[in-house]
């Protein structure tokens, strides 16, 4: 057990006051950070990064990923708390989040969450230390074609599985399509709606989500009057601990989010977005009340809460193994490895082993830290929201365009939250659902990228995505998810039928 | 038990508030740092800049030339303490650099944004409408100039560029950007060496590398800096190299020249901020950079890992050799037919 | 309900023919692959195509409940109103005073005109927030909000 070995050196070095101090203010510091809504683990990690010069390696490290991880639990607490996811992963947060918050169990969306979190992350982690190699060989065989078939497996995935509602999700699908293919492209360089400087770059999809889902809310709240009802601050323990038999309810569907965080997430780009969506949707489809999801449903907020941490070691190991960032997050991560002289690449394990594995320990210390200090909180973001439930609405909007305007600086993306806000309003009302739209965002100029590599590589011809193996057999798996869900809604359509006469 | 529990909250806030307060104000031990630069005008007025922390901005993704320039000057400048200002690395990949450009240039006459300027900063312009020129930026120095290398998986059949001649097919070469350093090097192999070749733009130099690995390509032109590594460790075969003599540091690497076809392409390496800026703003990054390149680590941390050939330039002779440049860029691309 | 929500998919059709549009002035194919015209022409006229089809359903199919809903209230009407006039006014006040101030000064008058809180409550609950918001963004986050900042 070499890997096991080269771990306990880490842990080694890892475990001394000041590091063990250092990671609990980077989980903490992740926690808030990732739960503002517009800034995630990029910003995160970004800010911090100043901060760790003249520190020693391992502990400039130790605080980078405490705080990376700590914005992706974080990210879930405003998804829950006030429908605003902070980042794309935890979109898929909101949907059984947010009804249980409305029902008054917003402290148990909170646990629950908590704990899956914990376990994917953990999942992941396992992987990453007796994985890493294995994988990123694995990884390496992944080109254009098939990332690109991955891409189409999400997009249609989501339309396909959205039961009687399809046609309306296929509408938001290719409308989060063309909004997302706005702006540059990256194979020729061409700007498509060139009409403002701001466009060049695409309408940031992070400013789509805090409109869509925080001032759409917002909107709806206002024209309803409508208040959450929680009761008085207070500090019950049942309220934010699980049961029994609630962890029993949610130990599957915790476990296969983690499967599915770890072997998406590697993916670079937004593997782990595509990872909570097939988490949710899977779930959805496994389970034998589906009616409950988006309802307030815990195995519908556990499966992607713990695909999105698990999403995390992912996501590490092309970074450590070949050099190559797979999310915004590890990409500022990589930039700082550089900065601290060591050069990601084949032979950073090799050359800087020892640093490596400190960090991977530091990773498995945040995400302990971060369970028992997430559990800890819940008491304290319920108790501010309880205390300002009959405020809400207008507190929220505000927070919405601070965190809007801190996305790039200036009041673009402000306008661009209340565009989406009134979108998110009437979506909301005409119920036609947001995740696809979303996904189709995230996804659109990596899709679009990948279709075209993918052809230049074929030299124009569109076979290369049925001769190469692993595109192939994604393809497959397409296909016969559409023709099921087609029968399915066909067969529960003349259901209907029969049942009416 | 609740006071106490936001007291822990309050505290905390307060804490990691205060360990970030240092970084996000501007330093007061800047006007005497610029005053040993030889520099005494005013230091008054000196110290009024930065207000707020610099951005260096990459026009690439991490792991590439521009990123590895930024944060490598960040680091030395942090550690010689030769600025006290709160700097960060931000990466603006996408459109052939075009995006980088075009967020520095939205922020024309603040001088808060540096950014690194490649090959692409010409040829981005040229090739696509993105709105603005070079000329729209303030050139504030060269840095260096890095050379193109040509390599093939050491796992492939391909041993010299005489294989590659007679591959006896159309090959897949990848490189970073459309009408960039490398495609332009690309085509010129097409043209003068008459290998057959179709070019796929990959973003950032870490994707194509990556491309290269798992054998998505049969080659790549990159800069020495990303693949070294891969040379090293045996995955990589190098086939030749685009300067005019071979580098000291890979002696092993023949040139295209010796091997008989004229392919010279090297690229610059400098810094631009936006334009309109203030000759205080100017002369701030001038006097940072002058006293980033005399450092030791920057010869050892920059020059010498990442294999790049010196060549300082201050920002207003910069200038005059991206006019240079650019004309030969215009000419090239336009014989190429890339110009649209 | 169903004229609302007719109106809601035809604005999404007009941008859908800005997007074919837009895709059909610029290469659609290039040398072994797509250009960047390609996408935009196919997505828009996807989108176009979904667009007609869930109008021409919306004339054949039986009207669900949801449908025979009226759209919004007079008072829910007359909220949402008042409610973005006041957000976009704080917006555009950005200029003179930065972010902050009209933030506080949108909630205190939400709060007023919407919900019916007392002066003294709505100027309390939104002076406050707005500090805490300062505190994180602007001091602890360090972000250059813009304009007047106290």
């Amino acid at each position: 057990m070499e890997a096991l070995d080269n771990l306990s050196i880490g842990f080694v070095e890892v475990m001394t006051f000041y590091n063990i101090m250092i990671i609990f203010m980077g989980s903490i510091f992740g926690t808030i950070v990732g739960a503002l809504p517009g800034l995630g683990p990029s910003a995160g990690i970004a800010l911090l990064l100043p901060l760790t010069f003249g520190m020693p390696v391992t502990t400039a490290l130790c605080l980078l990923v405490g705080s990376y991880m700590g914005t992706m639990y974080g990210g879930r607490i405003t998804a829950i708390l006030i429908n605003t996811p902070g980042d794309a992963p935890a979109i898929m947060t909101c949907q059984d989040g947010y009804p249980m918050m409305t029902q008054g169990k917003g402290g148990l969306a909170l646990g629950i969450s908590a704990i899956s979190s914990f376990v994917g992350g953990a999942f992941g982690l396992i992987i990453l230390v007796f994985g890493a190699p294995i994988i990123s060989k694995i990884s390496i065989n992944f080109g254009p074609p098939e990332y690109f078939m991955l891409m189409i497996l999400g997009l249609s995935t989501i339309t396909l599985l959205a039961g009687d509602k399809m046609l309306k999700a296929a509408l938001m699908t290719f409308f989060g399509f063309a909004i997302g293919i706005v702006g540059s492209d990256y194979v020729s360089g061409y700007v498509r709606f060139n009409y403002h400087p701001e466009l060049i770059e695409g309408i940031d999809f992070v400013a789509i989500i805090i409109g869509l889902y925080g001032i759409g809310e917002v909107l709806f709240n206002i024209e309803k009057l409508i208040h959450l009802d929680l009761g008085k601050p207070s500090f019950k323990i049942r309220e934010f601990i699980p049961s029994l038999k609630e962890l029993k309810q949610i130990t599957m569907p915790t476990l296969r989010g983690s499967v599915i965080g770890t072997m998406i997430g590697i993916l670079p780009g937004a593997g782990g977005t595509i990872a909570t969506f097939l988490a949710y949707t899977s779930e959805k489809k496994a389970s034998k009340t589906p009616k409950r999801f988006g309802n307030g449903a815990i195995e519908g907020l556990a499966a992607p809460e713990a695909a999105n941490n698990a999403s995390v070691p992912g996501a590490l190991i092309p970074l450590i193994t070949l050099g190559i960032p797979g999310s915004g997050g590890t990409a500022i991560l990589l930039g700082a490895l550089i900065m601290y002289g060591l050069r990601p690449g084949p032979l950073l394990m090799v050359e800087s082993g020892t640093i490596v594995w400190t960090m991977i320990a530091g990773l498995i210390l945040a995400n302990v830290i971060l369970l028992i200090s997430n559990i800890m909180l819940i008491p304290i973001f319920i108790n501010i929201i309880k205390l300002v439930q009959k405020y809400l609405s207008p507190i929220v909007a505000s927070l919405c365009l601070l965190g809007a305007y801190s996305l790039n600086y200036g009041m673009f993306n402000i306008w661009v939250v209340m565009i989406f806000g009134v979108i998110g309003y009437g979506m909301k009302k005409f119920k036609y659902p947001a995740g696809p739209l979303i996904l189709s965002v995230v996804l659109a100029p990596l899709t679009e990228n990948y279709f075209r590599q993918s052809l230049m590589l074929a030299q124009g011809k569109f076979s290369i995505f049925l001769l190469r193996p692993i595109s192939l057999g994604i393809l497959i798996v397409i296909l016969v998810i559409a023709v099921l869900s087609i029968v399915n809604n066909y067969r529960n359509k003349a259901k209907k039928r029969v049942m009416a006469n | 038990m609740k006071k106490l529990l936001l007291l822990i909250f309050i505290l905390t806030l307060i804490i990691v508030g205060c360990a970030q307060e240092p970084a996000s104000q501007p330093s007061e031990e800047e006007p005497a740092v610029e005053a040993e630069v030889e520099e005494e005008e005013e230091p008054a007025e000196e110290s009024s800049f930065p207000e707020r922390p610099i951005e260096f901005v990459a026009s690439y993704a991490p792991g590439g030339g521009h990123d590895t320039l930024m944060r490598t000057m960040l680091k030395i400048i942090q550690d010689e303490g030769i600025s006290d200002a709160s700097i960060n690395v931000v990466n603006k990949p996408g459109g052939s650099g075009a995006v980088g450009m075009a967020y520095v240039n939205g922020h024309a006459g603040d001088g808060h944004y540096l950014m690194a300027a490649t090959s692409s900063l010409i040829t981005t312009p040229l090739t696509s409408d993105v709105g603005l020129t070079f000329r729209d930026l303030t050139p504030i120095a060269r840095l260096g100039i890095d050379p193109e290398l040509l390599l093939v998986n050491a796992e492939s059949d391909y041993e010299t560029l005489d294989d590659l001649i007679n591959a006896g097919k159309v090959l897949n070469i990848g490189g970073t950007s459309t009408g960039g350093i490398e495609h332009i090097a690309a085509i010129k192999l097409q043209i003068i060496a008459g290998v057959d070749i179709n070019y796929i733009p990959y973003q950032g130099d870490g994707e194509v590398v990556a491309a290269l690995m798992g054998n998505q390509i049969d080659m790549v032109f990159t800069n020495p800096n990303s693949a070294i590594d891969y040379i090293k460790s045996g995955d990589f075969r190098p086939i030749a190299i685009t300067t005019e003599e071979r580098v000291d540091l890979m002696p092993d690497i023949p040139t295209f020249k010796e091997l008989g076809y004229d392919i010279v392409v090297n690229i610059y390496r400098g810094v631009m901020a936006p334009g309109g800026v203030s000759d205080e703003v100017v002369a701030y990054y001038t006097n940072m950079i002058e006293e980033l390149v005399a450092t030791e680590e920057w010869q050892k941390d920059y020059i010498e890992r990442n294999l790049i050939v010196e060549g300082y330039l201050p920002g207003e002779e910069f200038g005059e050799y991206l006019e240079e440049v650019y004309l030969l860029y215009e000419e090239t691309l336009t014989e190429l037919g890339l110009i649209k | 309900m169903k004229n609302a929500e007719r109106i809601f998919i035809l604005a999404i059709m007009i941008f859908s023919f800005a997007v074919i549009f837009e895709g059909s002035i610029i290469p659609v194919f290039s040398q072994h692959t797509i250009g960047p015209g390609f996408l935009p022409v196919v997505v828009g006229g996807a989108l176009a195509v979904t667009c007609s089809a869930l109008l021409i359903f919306s004339y054949i199919k039986q009207d669900t409940e949801q449908d025979k809903k009226k759209f919004i209230s007079k008072e829910g009407q007359s909220r949402l109103l008042i409610f973005i006039v006041i957000l976009m006014g704080a917006l555009l006040l950005n200029g003179i005073l930065g972010l902050i101030i009209p933030l506080t000064i949108f909630m205190i008058l939400s709060y007023k005109m919407i919900e019916n809180y007392t002066w003294w409550n709505s100027i309390k609950v939104a002076v406050v927030s707005n500090m805490i918001f300062y505190y994180i963004f602007k001091v602890w986050l360090g972000v250059p909000l813009p304009g007047i900042n106290f």
